[in-house]
């Protein structure tokens, strides 16, 4: 492997020169005082209240974006301010209008992948079989003009992964991936990572940062509120230790309250979720004994898996506060 | 390409197939490559080798040419390398043959007393200056030597006051290189 340099993409307090007016407000900048480090073979996805601020975010990191302060470092060579060049090392992705529509998804990744020194044949298996393989056997050979944008947007990050680029600014947050896509996605973000290279993904999915991610960024009213790794995230914030469906949920939850007063209850699609209060650890087979020994089976109870999607919307309530 | 949005598991078998045969055929090849054709070297290391080659040969002839030229100026001699030699025009009496500023290559003549009428010839006169003009007379002596009328090629010029003697001649022209 080639030596790569360890930190990819180094921000300290950079802030954009695009703003955003609320009415009755002065003008505020929209992004303020970005610190960040992404490291070589990380995944990361960018998620936040706002799409712009991530679009944003990660224009300023692919170098088509001018900043207005601060210091941004692309692969440990300094980025201009003023100069927006798409350097060698970038693949961006940025819309999924890239494609040529006359020809075949597999055909589009061997024309992309010409310069190649691997036989074509062996190529052509090769990706042909990673679509497969990544759950995109489905559109393999499907004409590119057919595809969704979501679609046209994996087949170019495909495109991405088979690229010499060191990193990949994947910068769709406006997308929206289904249940066959996301699988893809992180299937692909797994093999790029393991060749060393570096994925930023710009995304309002959570489910795709859960799946696909190592590290997670979350940006709010401009400023970066969270930036680590996923696994991180996701026990820190998601606070919910036990989930419990039943039919009188109210009813229980009333009794929940007096047994559990430690705990903080809410009601979220019928289903009552039992968090911790602050930072104090709780066993959920505490929980499930307490409720038991009341003399009441709920139809169903689960212990919370720790979502992303929990996380991310307790850190967002937690700051809209 | 295909007509319907989705690719069916028929054609996904089917384009197995057909890169598996491409590979059968492709292996078959690299077996039969093997059996002579690898021992050759490609054809992208011979090219790398004939440029080497040319390259090494061209920096011997730049090298031998710097030096037999600076032995030659130390003995007070005209510089030649392998027999030829080049010179300047620097007047204009054979115009327009040979422009003013032009190269000229000369080689010394193997046997300067056979040289016929409309050879362009550098020699030294009996003052000592090197001159290029043109045979327009062959002079047979009785004692068996031979002797040439030159001139310039310039219309305005008369023919040289002096006869050319073989021992005189220094080089036969070959090649005029225009620079001007």
């Amino acid at each position: 492997m080639m030596n790569l340099p360890e930190h990819v993409v180094f921000m300290e307090k950079v802030q954009s020169v695009e703003h955003i007016v609320h009415q009755g407000k002065e003008p505020q900048r929209v992004l303020k005082e970005i610190s960040l480090l992404i490291r070589r073979g990380q995944v990361w996805g960018f998620n936040g209240s706002s799409r712009l601020e991530v679009k944003l975010l990660l224009e300023i990191i692919a170098n088509i974006r001018p900043y207005n302060s601060g210091r941004c470092v692309l692969i440990e060579r300094g980025m201009p301010q003023h100069k927006r060049i798409i350097l060698n090392h970038v693949f961006y992705i940025g819309s999924s209008e890239m494609m040529y529509n006359n020809m075949n998804v597999l055909e589009f990744l061997m024309f992309v992948t010409a310069k190649s020194k691997i036989n074509k044949v062996e190529l052509q298996e090769q990706i042909f079989e990673f679509l497969i393989d990544s759950g995109l056997g489905h559109i393999s050979l499907t004409s590119n003009n057919l595809l969704t944008q979501e679609e046209k947007a994996v087949i170019l990050l495909t495109a991405a992964a088979y690229s010499n680029s060191l990193i990949i600014v994947f910068n769709l947050p406006e997308y929206e991936f289904d249940e066959i896509l996301v699988p893809a996605i992180a299937k692909i973000a797994a093999w790029i990572s393991q060749k060393g290279k570096t994925i930023i993904l710009g995304t309002t999915d959570c489910l795709l940062i859960e799946k696909a991610c190592s590290h997670t960024g979350i940006l709010f009213n401009g400023k970066i509120i969270y930036a680590d790794t996923v696994e991180d995230f996701r026990q820190k914030f998601d606070k919910v230790e036990v989930i419990v469906s039943d039919k009188n949920i109210i009813a229980m939850m009333d009794i929940l309250a007096i047994l559990l007063p430690d705990h903080k209850l809410s009601i979220k699609n019928n289903r009552l979720m039992i968090s911790r209060s602050g930072s104090a650890e709780s066993d959920p087979g505490m929980i499930y004994q307490m409720i038991t020994s009341f003399g009441w089976i709920p139809e169903r109870l689960e212990v919370n898996p720790k979502t992303v999607q929990n996380a991310y919307e307790e850190l967002i309530q937690q700051h809209d506060l | 390409m295909s007509s319907t949005k989705y690719t069916t598991p028929e054609q996904i078998a089917e384009m197995r197939r057909e890169l598996l045969h491409e590979k059968h055929k492709l292996h078959k090849l690299q077996g039969q490559d093997l059996s002579w054709k690898s021992r050759l070297p490609s054809g992208k290391s011979m090219i790398q080798l004939s440029s080497w080659i040319v390259f090494s040969a061209l920096v011997l002839l730049l090298v031998t040419s710097i030096i037999s030229i600076n032995l030659a100026k130390n003995r007070g001699e005209i510089p030649n390398i392998w027999g030829f030699q080049l010179f300047s025009v620097e007047s204009g009496s054979m115009e327009p043959t040979l422009p003013i500023g032009s190269l000229i290559v000369s080689r010394i003549p193997k046997e300067p007393g056979s040289l016929t009428i409309g050879d362009i010839v550098t020699f030294r006169t009996i003052s000592g200056i090197i001159v290029t003009h043109r045979i327009i007379e062959v002079i047979f002596n009785y004692d068996g030597t031979v002797a040439y009328r030159t001139k310039g090629d310039n219309p305005k010029n008369s023919p040289d006051p002096e006869l050319l003697t073989e021992d005189r001649v220094i080089g036969l022209l070959v090649a005029k290189i225009p620079l001007t």
